[in-house]
């Protein structure tokens, strides 16, 4: 196609056409079949060009919307967004399964935590329980074993009364009042002391028995007031007796009278002597009116009876003479056989006995 | 300019047939975001969904021209479908096509002929580009400014230096036989 055809085509395109160009493209294209193939081509182009124009101009628009878009910020900044979303989505289940796993392992250790927290305190309260209470046990016994009084009081069988008969530690009382006994104390009522003893002779037919301080602290008693008469007292004589009958009463004074030379069985070793009897007189000595010792009460008897039967001094002699005899080495310190009280009156006399008469107590096994 | 009465897919598109600026406007920022989404979503960058997108939207423009063209379905639709499509047939050219892409719309086939329409204007336009590019220079700006601006031989006589209106003429022919020359290699080859 030469130039001047194309000018034709041109024009026709443009409608620019006169009747004479017309006729000669039309001359041209029916005879000429490379230029109708090469108007054809050029067509093509001229279409192309136009899709070109229209394209290049929208384009222009949508590229200048697409940067208002972004200035307003309607455009995410970064795709990567999405990727995160994809692969989100496509661990999602793996995720949640680890992320499930992880709770319940935290709150099952929490719980557990929690659970063995609660024995351990339950096991310090139980132990803070049992060491309270062994604490307790511990306070009470302390109590218990600091306040022997109590214990003596509870505990102690039988309460007699003895007396001294050597400055050296020998006391008398009656042998039913130790025959049982596990344990003996004498205890003082002017100054409360109290001494363990332990029984060296014990005669039941004369129903007395001698004790002897164990405590390594006893020194002596002392030289004796009262003289311990050697013979048979006389019927009608005024005797009078001291006791303790009671630990928290002190001493008791009774008197009375030689009423028998034997007490109402037909014991000859006894008297019968008019004093009022009370439980825990068993081993008061009896003393005459010038302060002789002549009797050691021996209450063996039902608490009907209203008499007392006092053991014969000379028989007490008896059996301190045997024991002189059979354990020299224990010999009986007689230091007076004086009688120093007959010159006192009775209140007097018995201030002087009293120290020298004590409360007796004693401990049997199993109570 | 009020927008009511740009309210219905219908008002849009007949809009769009119009050239309104406006409407075009409307049309493009309302729908970017889901294409975005979903090229993202994907294995696609920003910029590929900005490209798919732009050629979419293109292909609706051209096709609110035809007077054949009804829309039967929502703008929306129509754009995610081509789009989808558009993006299945890149993936295969990169060579990453997985088989399936996920999806977030409900999407339209296409007919045949309709996509061989879309194509056969997107080859037109690829290929001129390319030639005008390989022209060079003075002809790619003569006949830019002749084809494209609409200058006429005068005014391109007087921009390109030339002493008349016919010697422009000239040089604007022998360009075009140049180019129908590169174009037509081109145009054949694919």
């Amino acid at each position: 196609m030469n130039a001047e055809l194309y000018e034709l085509v041109e024009k026709h395109l443009q409608g620019d056409l006169t009747n004479d160009e017309k006729l000669k493209l039309e001359y041209n294209l029916n005879n000429d079949s490379n230029f109708s193939k090469e108007v054809e081509d050029y067509l093509l182009l001229h279409k192309s060009f136009k899709i070109y124009k229209k394209r290049n101009s929208l384009l222009n628009q949508m590229e200048s919307i697409h940067a208002e878009m972004k200035k307003a910020g309607m455009v995410p900044a970064k795709s990567r967004v999405y990727k995160m979303q994809v692969l989100g989505k496509k661990f999602f289940p793996t995720i949640a399964v680890a992320a499930s796993v992880a709770i319940f392992t935290v709150l099952s250790t929490f719980y557990i935590r929690t659970y063995i927290r609660s024995l351990e305190n339950k096991q310090t309260l139980n132990y803070i329980e049992l060491s309270n209470k062994i604490e307790d046990t511990k306070n009470k016994i302390k109590e218990v074993v600091s306040d022997k009084s109590l214990i003596i009081e509870r505990q102690a069988s039988s309460i007699a009364t003895g007396f001294v008969i050597a400055s050296n530690g020998y006391l008398v009382t009656n042998y039913h009042v130790t025959k049982n006994a596990d344990s003996v104390y004498i205890e003082s009522m002017t100054d409360h002391k109290r001494f363990k003893v332990e029984v060296v002779h014990s005669d039941q037919r004369l129903d007395l028995s001698i004790l002897k301080i164990t405590d390594k602290d006893f020194k002596t008693f002392g030289r004796l007031p009262y003289n311990i008469l050697n013979k048979e007292s006389d019927l009608g004589e005024s005797v009078y007796t001291l006791a303790y009958p009671r630990s928290n009463m002190g001493m008791i004074f009774g008197e009375g009278s030689i009423s028998a030379k034997s007490d109402w069985v037909g014991d000859t070793v006894k008297y019968q002597v008019s004093i009022p009897v009370n439980p825990g007189n068993s081993g008061r000595p009896v003393f005459d009116g010038n302060g002789n010792l002549v009797g050691i009460v021996s209450r063996k008897y039902t608490d009907a009876e209203v008499a007392t039967a006092a053991v014969k001094s000379e028989y007490l002699h008896s059996v301190i003479d045997s024991i002189n005899c059979k354990e020299p080495l224990q010999k009986l310190q007689f230091i007076t056989q004086k009688n120093l009280l007959k010159f006192y009156s009775r209140p007097q006399q018995i201030k002087l006995i009293q120290p020298f008469v004590f409360s007796v107590r004693v401990y049997e096994k199993g109570k | 300019m009020s927008k009511e009465n740009y309210r219905t897919d219908e008002q849009l598109l007949l809009a769009l047939r119009n050239e309104d600026e406006k409407a075009l406007s409307i049309v493009y920022k309302t729908h970017f975001p889901m294409i975005l989404h979903f090229i993202g979503n994907n294995n696609g960058t920003e910029s590929e969904a900005k490209d798919i997108y732009q050629e979419a939207v293109m292909v609706l423009y051209e096709n609110s021209k035809e007077e054949e063209f009804i829309l039967t379905c929502k703008i929306k639709t129509y754009l995610y479908s081509v789009c989808r499509r558009l993006w299945l047939k890149r993936l295969a050219e990169k060579g990453r096509f997985v088989g399936k892409v996920e999806d977030f719309e409900s999407f339209i086939a296409f007919e045949k002929d309709e996509t061989e329409n879309m194509e056969e204007k997107e080859v037109q336009y690829s290929v001129m580009a390319s030639s005008l590019s390989k022209l060079g220079e003075p002809c790619k700006t003569i006949l830019e400014d002749f084809f494209v601006q609409g200058l006429s031989m005068l005014q391109i006589a007087e921009k390109m230096g030339y002493t008349n209106a016919d010697n422009a003429k000239n040089q604007k022919y022998k360009c075009l036989m140049r180019l129908k020359k590169i174009f037509f290699i081109d145009y054949k080859g694919l």
